[in-house]
């Protein structure tokens, strides 16, 4: 674990159990966050971006294992690391870490709050689980936490029940919550995919704001590339439970180098850009059951394929520096009130055979 | 178009012939050669009755979820339909259908293919108009045939327990079209025209991914040889790179049998990309129809400026600079008197407040509600991204 990270996913394996045996649904991933860095877990539907997000809070859901590999937390004022992968979901360390140190917006806003109490009460449980207040100064919280997720009248608000809120109320009502203790650590799990564009637009503001201003690290986990080209400092990109390729979020846009990559972002519509057709990447993930021997991309990958393809997975490796092109205007360098993240730090990898040559003997 | 039963209102389409009682809008969107509108949305509405807690009868509330929409769709086209969530654009899709019934307006279906060479002289055509809201329901089903609809969810849309084939075949089997080998070729066809291997139409929908379901949706709906398609949120539920594939089939199967389609989604990049006319949608209302190239890049309404600002760029370089809407969204029950969109609405002023602005014509083809139209430069989807 490097000194500036705050989290560390070592090689986590989470696997499906069945009857017959068990089903690895993530596949071996391993990324790091720094303080104060927004990270993007990017993929299609079902290739383990919400089993991964949880897996950090130990929420998987029955049946989902972590089978291996460490999830590494650094506590920020002590700097002691707990091995979250290691503590049972129970544990009373992890109860303490949960909703206090790693926090997370779901994907669902409807069914992540009880219809049966007032936002208030539910923000107030999560305030009072992790710190000696009164009931009170713990609802005075709630307002101030409602206040700054931009809740109009939050003293009103406070005694709402969740159906009496739009969704855009509901998902920054989410977010007060998970802000609650002041995290150093969010997830967000699709936090703006049920919204309309001009209430998403104000979310993104939200979490970015609280990003420079608190220092808080994001996992911001979508499927829309325009988003993570707007938010994030890094991207990881996954496929069927492994990630294929992880780096600067201005590299993996200008350059890309593996084959899902390339052509995911020459799938999507672009403004301004006449385009006759668009480049589809043809067949579909295939499904848990029917994971391809070798790459998993196998399958759809329309590149001159070595045989190592269709035999062994590639391993995420780092590439030789792209020298990228300098962003007009500004610098590559991202910087901010926490001063973390400079992305021409931030190494480029690919798992892909055709890019490491070498290792096909 | 055989079918059409005697008892529906049928007029022979003359140009000259125009009822002279229509409102001023209309009036103004008539001004086009109207050879080309496959259907005139005529001040459509439709109001759904709310909760009957009130203990008088004219205590009951209505949501107008469609409100005096009024809106041509040309043959051949795809009209692209966008704006947020509840703001009544599945309504309107499914109101043109009469999958829901209007409470009000006109639903002008011009039947039959124009005469190309009775264009541009007298008029005088082979087709039909129809007001779709004079049919009898029962009738409807002739002229389902040639309206038909895709929906957002390909899980939902196709029933677990029939095959591909019976699936795909149904719409035909019921309407008593085709039996036998005939019915087989036609399924067999329509398959290899959406992409679909023939050698699984005997499987279930359960074993296709989200694009192949999505797929047989669209075989099932094109089975009928329809001439207009509303495809509500055809791409929502699917992966990034399958939505590539069906936007490129709907376009190709588009060109090759010269559909129209009335295309409903919130994804603006993608609409961009498929329609070639955009209307804008808010609380009901219409607040600005244009060329997609125009509404994009040189909006005249707010709603749509803010629209614009809102679409993430997939591109680092390029910054959003999104116009933050303050204020609360308006209850579709009870909206704002006014402009509906003047409580959230940047350059709004008293005047907005008061009186409904009308949709009106600002150039070619555009229209827009809004009071200040002639005063405010707004900005388009790239200026606004830096
Ligand atoms: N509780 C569960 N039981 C069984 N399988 C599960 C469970 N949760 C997830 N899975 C499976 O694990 C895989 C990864 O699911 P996950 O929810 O992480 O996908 P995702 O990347 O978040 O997709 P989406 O974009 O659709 O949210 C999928 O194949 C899914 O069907
Ligand atoms: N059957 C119904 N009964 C009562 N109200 C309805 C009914 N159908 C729709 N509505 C209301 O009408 C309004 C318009 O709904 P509609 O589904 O047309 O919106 P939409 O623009 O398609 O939204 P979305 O983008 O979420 O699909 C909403 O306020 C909705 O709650
Ligand atoms: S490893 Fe082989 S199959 Fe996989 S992406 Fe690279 S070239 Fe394609
Ligand atoms: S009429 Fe007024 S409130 Fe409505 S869009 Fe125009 S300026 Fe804004
Ligand atoms: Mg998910
Ligand atoms: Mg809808």
């Amino acid at each position: 674990m490097n000194q500036n990270e705050l989290l560390r996913v070592e090689e986590l394996h989470i696997s499906l159990q069945m009857d017959k045996g068990s089903l690895p649904v993530v596949n071996g991933i391993s990324f790091g966050l720094k303080k104060g860095q927004i990270l993007a877990l990017v993929g299609e539907s079902g290739c383990g971006k919400s089993v991964t997000s949880l897996s950090l809070m130990r929420l998987l859901g029955k049946g989902l294992e972590i089978s291996g590999g460490q999830i590494l937390f650094r506590h920020p004022e002590s700097g002691d690391v707990t091995d979250i992968a290691a503590l049972g979901s129970n544990d009373k360390a992890m109860r303490k870490l949960r909703g206090d140190q790693i926090a997370m917006i779901f994907q669902e806003p409807m069914s992540s709050f009880s219809p049966l109490h007032t936002i208030g009460e539910q923000i107030m449980e999560v305030v009072r689980l992790h710190r000696k207040v009164s009931k009170l100064d713990a609802r005075k919280r709630a307002i101030e936490l409602l206040d700054k997720v931009g809740i109009a009248d939050p003293a009103q608000a406070v005694d709402r029940y969740p159906h009496e809120f739009s969704g855009g109320q509901r998902q920054r009502a989410m977010i007060a919550r998970a802000l609650a203790c002041d995290p150093s650590v969010l997830v967000a799990d699709e936090p703006t995919t049920a919204l309309d564009v001009t209430i998403q637009a104000q979310i993104l503001k939200l979490l970015k704001d609280l990003q420079q201003e608190m220092g808080m690290a994001i996992i911001f986990i979508t499927h829309d590339l325009g988003l993570v080209a707007q938010m994030a400092d890094e991207v990881a990109i996954m496929y069927m439970g492994n990630v294929v390729e992880h780096g600067a979020t201005r590299a993996i846009f200008k350059q890309p180098q593996h084959p899902y990559t390339k052509r995911l972002l020459q799938a999507i519509p672009r403004l301004g850009v006449i385009q006759d057709k668009l480049q589809s990447i043809e067949g579909s993930v295939p499904n848990l059951f029917e994971r391809p021997v070798g790459c998993a991309f196998n399958t759809r990958c329309t590149e001159q394929q070595r045989d190592a393809c269709q035999q062994r997975l590639p391993a995420l490796r780092a590439i030789e520096p792209l020298g990228l092109v300098a962003q007009q205007g500004t610098a590559a360098v991202v910087s901010n009130d926490v001063g973390v993240v400079n992305s021409s730090d931030v190494i480029h990898s690919v798992a892909c055979h055709l890019i490491h040559t070498e290792a096909v003997a | 178009m055989s079918n059409l039963n005697a008892s529906s209102t049928i007029k022979q389409n003359k140009a000259s012939i125009q009822s002279e009682e229509t409102g001023q809008t209309e009036a103004r969107l008539k001004q086009q050669p109207e050879n080309d509108h496959l259907l005139e949305i005529r001040n459509l509405e439709v109001a759904f009755p709310l909760s009957k807690k009130g203990m008088f009868r004219d205590n009951r509330r209505w949501l107008r979820a469609v409100d005096n929409v009024s809106l041509n769709i040309k043959r051949g086209e795809t009209l692209g339909l966008v704006g947020e969530s509840g703001s009544g654009k599945t309504t309107l899709g499914r109101a043109v259908l009469r999958l829901v019934e209007p409470t009000g307006g006109e639903v002008i279906y011009r039947t039959g293919k124009p005469n190309p060479s009775a264009k541009n002289s007298s008029g005088i055509d082979d087709t039909k108009e129809i007001d779709l809201r004079t049919v009898p329901m029962p009738e409807m089903r002739n002229f389902w045939r040639q309206m038909q609809m895709i929906f957002q969810d390909p899980y939902a849309s196709l029933n677990p327990r029939m095959t591909v084939r019976d699936i795909i075949a149904e719409p035909l089997i019921v309407n008593g079209l085709a039996k036998g080998s005939d019915l087989n070729d036609k399924v067999m066809e329509i398959a290899n025209i959406c992409g679909l291997n023939t050698a699984w139409l005997s499987r279930y929908p359960h074993a296709f991914s989200g694009g192949q379901r999505q797929r047989i949706a669209i075989a099932r709906a094109l089975v009928m040889q329809p001439e207009f398609i509303v495809c509500d949120e055809p791409i929502s539920a699917l992966d990034v790179s399958i939505q590539a594939q069906i936007l490129n089939l709907l376009k190709e199967l588009q060109q090759s049998l010269k559909l129209t389609y009335l295309f409903i989604a919130h994804d603006l990049a993608a609409v961009a990309y498929a329609a070639d006319r955009v209307a804008v949608m808010y609380v009901g209302q219409l607040m600005e129809v244009a060329p997609t190239e125009s509404l994009y890049y040189q909006p005249r309404h707010p709603y749509t400026e803010a629209l614009m600002s809102a679409i993430p760029n997939p591109d680092p370089d390029c910054e959003m600079a999104p116009v933050l809407l303050e204020g609360e969204r308006p209850d579709p029950a009870s909206p704002p008197p006014g402009c509906r969109f003047s409580t959230r609405c940047p350059y709004a002023v008293d005047r907005c407040k008061q009186s409904v602005p009308e949709l009106q014509p600002v150039a070619q083809d555009h229209y827009v509600a809004c009071h200040r139209v002639n005063e405010l430069t707004l900005k388009g989807a790239l200026e606004l991204a830096g």
